[in-house]
């Protein structure tokens, strides 16, 4: 069932005393900006990068052992396909690595496309696939060689919404059959909610939160908020509404937003916070305002808005966030 | 097919230059195009040209696979030494022409002279290549690769999968020096080919024979490396790779 990883005050370059736990045969997710350390952390894990501090696996030191010593599929964000092998040939890497004959490679792999519905694509060259078959064939290549570990870095990055969510799907469907732990690495909250999986929210390369989605959010919103200028609220439906719309309450502050079920973390940029009567409309006080960028609050709540002008710091203001402008996350 | 319009337009505009110039000055001092033409299909070239091809031909051959080879093998060493990169450098800095005296001394004059000192002109250019793009592989195809426990086998294929792309760039330039280098041997030691040609006539002022030699010996090194760009460009269409890639 996988292998337990345990990382205790890694520090380096951009770490800041990280320690973690994840269980044998655990999913976790680490939700962070671009800049946030999250694939220092993965590099951490498989020994790409040196560090301070301890990274344990299976509850064993493996700091300065090697990266192959350490039985882990890695995905890297670069993709790392080679692009004159067929991806048939890429996925069996690791299996030929291991000393395994062309033919039984070969075959193996072909099993794990077949898993992951992708064996038409066999023997087609990587920058002959679209981008999204190239992080498949990636994601393919990571769990093709029966590893203990499996370190997913943005493996849905630079892709549409719909496919990014639909590979993130297939990520855990492959980790519920699969026996291996995975750690996966995205920016991208939509993924971190798609995996529904417990999550470590990163920032200034630290674990600022970590829990299911809900709990991490309630804990660290405010932070990431102020950090990437994302607005990310954890709330609770308190009604129905019509039209696949639901009332939500966040921080004590009522908002309507599209329907995403009992706990939802509700999002929306500060750019679509507008300065008018419209739909949820919030009298909110000014906190601060620098760059064009205001610091709003309501109660416990607080948001970020670019309005069109810098109101006065301790004044006032009417605020509306468009019910178009919220997506709403299932937790 | 238009793109090649302005490059003919722009040889016959020479020839043109070349012809009336030609009528204007002694034929011992530039010798019209007609007259090296006439050289050229006269034949008297031939046996010269059939034993340069041979020996630059097989010179490249032998110093590609050589150059291969070591590129290779070098780059398959774990933790790359510096020093290597650094040999390499300066061995690239100098011109295999300067070998010759040396190779002379070991070899004697003749064939094994000619096709020697062009096999080390092609083993340089593709060799230095190879080391130079294995220094700087793609980090995520060399941070996966490090996650994997591989054997000395299993590396040099890989390795060998990840360089094919750059081995064309170096084997024209080798081409080109293998043809070029092969020329000079000849007018200097060897007493056969087209450059042994070239420099005799040289001497008797029959200016035609030595550029009809020089010309042979262009048109040779680009079919050379024509041929290896269309065997590139039909690997990186098959791999996917863009236009800008390898070759042009």
């Amino acid at each position: 069932m996988g292998t337990s990883i345990e990382l205790i005050d890694v520090t380096n370059y951009a770490l800041r005393g990280v320690s973690l736990r994840v269980g044998e045969g655990d999913l976790l997710t680490i939700l962070g900006p671009n800049g946030s350390g999250k694939t220092t952390l993965i590099k951490a894990i498989a020994g790409l990068t040196p560090y301070m501090g301890s990274v344990m696996i299976g509850g064993r030191p493996v700091d300065g052992a090697p990266p192959s010593s350490r039985r882990i599929g890695y995905a890297p964000q670069d993709l790392g396909l080679i692009p004159t092998m067929t991806i048939l040939d890429n996925v069996a890497l690791p299996l030929r690595a291991r000393g395994m004959n062309v033919d039984e490679a070969r075959r193996k792999a072909m099993r794990t496309l077949v898993d992951i519905g992708f064996e038409h694509l066999a023997d087609k060259y990587p920058l002959r696939v679209s981008g999204g078959e190239r992080r498949l064939a990636v994601v393919a290549r990571a769990i093709s060689g029966d590893p203990e570990i499996v370190l997913l870095d943005e493996p849905t990055s630079g892709l549409q919404p719909s496919r990014a969510r639909e590979i993130a799907r297939l990520i855990v469907e492959l980790w519920r059959n699969g026996d291996y732990t995975v750690v996966l690495v995205t920016h991208d909250i939509e993924i971190a909610a798609t995996m529904n999986s417990p999550i470590a929210l990163m920032l200034n390369g630290m674990v600022i939160a970590k829990g299911n989605l809900y709990d991490t959010v309630k804990a660290a919103s405010r932070e990431y908020s102020s950090y990437t200028g994302l607005n990310l609220l954890a709330c609770r439906k308190s009604g129905e509404s019509s039209y696949g719309l639901a009332i939500y309450e966040c921080e004590g502050v009522k908002l309507v937003s599209p329907d995403g079920g009992s706990n939802a973390i509700l999002a929306f940029s500060p750019d679509d916070v507008v300065m008018s009567s419209g739909s949820n409309r919030l009298e909110c006080e000014v906190m601060d305002c620098s760059g064009g960028v205001s610091l709003l609050a309501i109660g416990q709540l607080r948001m970020v808005a670019r309005l069109r002008r810098c109101p006065p710091r301790g004044g006032k203001v009417v605020v509306s966030i468009p019910l178009y402008a919220i997506r709403a996350y299932p937790s | 097919m238009n793109r090649a319009i302005p490059a003919v337009l722009l040889v016959l505009l020479s020839l043109l230059i070349w012809e009336l110039t030609s009528r204007v000055v002694a034929s011992w001092i530039l010798p019209s195009p007609s007259a090296v033409f006439t050289t050229i299909i006269g034949g008297q070239l031939m046996i010269g040209y059939v034993l340069t091809a041979y020996r630059s031909i097989v010179g490249f051959a032998l110093g590609s696979l050589i150059g291969i080879s070591l590129g290779l093998a070098a780059a398959s060493m774990r933790n790359f030494p510096e020093m290597l990169s650094m040999t390499s450098s300066v061995l690239a800095a100098i011109p295999p022409v300067v070998l010759v005296p040396l190779l002379i001394l070991w070899l004697g004059f003749g064939d094994v002279l000619s096709v020697a000192a062009s096999a080390i002109a092609a083993l340089v250019p593709i060799s230095y290549n190879l080391l130079s793009a294995a220094a700087n592989v793609d980090p995520g195809i060399s941070d996966y690769l490090a996650t994997l426990r591989m054997g000395t086998a299993s590396r040099l294929e890989v390795l060998s999968r990840i360089l094919m792309p750059h081995i064309f760039p170096g084997l024209r330039l080798s081409a080109n020096m293998a043809w070029r280098v092969c020329f000079v041997v000849e007018m200097l030691a060897v007493p056969s080919g087209l450059g042994h040609i070239a420099f005799d006539a040289a001497g008797v002022l029959d200016l035609s024979t030595v550029i009809a030699a020089v010309l042979l010996l262009a048109a040779s090194s680009y079919v050379h490396q024509a041929l290896i760009d269309i065997m590139g460009k039909t690997l990186y269409e098959r791999w996917g790779f863009g236009a800008t890639w390898g070759p042009r």
